[in-house]
C-alpha cells in the first residue's frame, strides 16, 4: 500500500477529525433531544423533540458516520499504521462500524416515534418503553464514540499477529 | 485519527519504533476492553430478550 504524501495525510486527517468529532456532537444533541422528548409534557414539545431527533437522525449524524468510517480506513489504509496490524485502529474500526449498523437500524425506530409523534399527542406516560429505549441508545452511542476518541488520542501499544508478522518481515529486509 | 505524534521522524521511523513495543500476545488493556464488551453485548442481549427483542423498537 503506497504511503500518503504528507499534504494528503494531513487533509485526510482534519477530515477524519472533522466527521469523528462531528459525529460526536451530534449524537450529544440527539441524546438531549431523547431526554426532552422522555421527561416533557408539553405535547408540542414532544413531538418537536421525535421530529428533531428524526431529522438529525438522517441527515446529520447518518452521513458523518459513514464519514468517519470511510476516512478512517483511507487514513490507516494510506498510512503506514495499516488497519490491521495495530489493536487501537483494529478496535476502533469495529467500533466504527458496529456503531454505524447499529445506527441503521435505529434509525428506523426513531422515524416511525416521529411518525407518532406527529400524529397525535403523546400522554406522558405513552410509548415510555421506546422513548426509554431511544435514550438508551442515544447514551450508549455516547459512551463509544468517547472510547474512539480515546483511543485516537492515546493509541495505546499493541500490534496484532498480522501485525507483528508484517514487522518482522519489515526488519528481515536487507 | 491515525497520525503519528512524533513529528521528527518519518512515518516510517514512527512504524517502526512503534513496532518495537511488547511483541508477545496480546496487550493487557486490550483484553480488558474485549472482557468489558462481552460484558456489555451480554447485557444488552439480556435487556432486549427480557423486553421483548428487537420487537420493542417499534410500536
Amino acid at each position: 500500500m503506497t504511503v500518503m504524501t504528507t499534504g494528503l495525510r494531513k487533509l485526510m486527517l482534519t477530515a477524519h477529525v472533522v466527521f469523528s468529532v462531528g459525529w460526536l456532537g451530534a449524537v450529544a444533541s440527539f441524546l438531549a433531544l431523547s431526554l426532552a422528548g422522555l421527561l416533557n409534557s408539553d405535547p408540542q414539545l414532544v413531538r418537536a423533540a421525535y421530529l428533531g431527533m428524526d431529522l438529525l437522525g438522517w441527515s446529520v449524524i447518518l452521513p458523518l458516520s459513514l464519514a468517519s468510517l470511510i476516512t478512517g480506513t483511507v487514513q490507516a489504509l494510506g498510512t503506514v499504521w495499516g488497519l490491521f496490524r495495530h489493536y487501537w485502529v483494529l478496535i476502533k474500526l469495529v467500533i466504527t462500524a458496529l456503531a454505524t449498523a447499529f445506527l441503521l437500524l435505529h434509525l428506523q425506530a426513531v422515524t416511525e416515534m416521529a411518525r407518532i409523534a406527529s400524529a397525535s399527542e403523546l400522554s406522558p406516560g405513552e410509548m415510555m418503553g421506546m422513548r426509554t429505549q431511544l435514550l438508551v441508545d442515544a447514551g450508549a452511542a455516547l459512551l463509544v464514540l468517547l472510547v474512539a476518541t480515546v483511543l485516537s488520542v492515546y493509541k495505546p501499544r499493541g500490534l496484532t499477529r498480522y501485525g507483528r508478522a508484517r514487522a518482522t518481515d519489515g526488519a528481515s529486509r536487507p | 485519527m491515525a497520525e503519528p505524534t512524533e513529528p521528527a521522524k518519518s512515518p516510517e521511523e514512527k512504524h517502526h519504533s512503534i513496532a518495537r513495543g511488547p511483541q508477545q500476545g496480546r496487550p493487557r488493556w486490550v483484553k480488558g476492553f474485549m472482557f468489558a464488551a462481552a460484558v456489555l453485548v451480554a447485557i444488552f442481549v439480556i435487556v432486549h430478550l427480557g423486553g421483548g427483542g428487537m420487537g420493542s423498537h417499534t410500536p
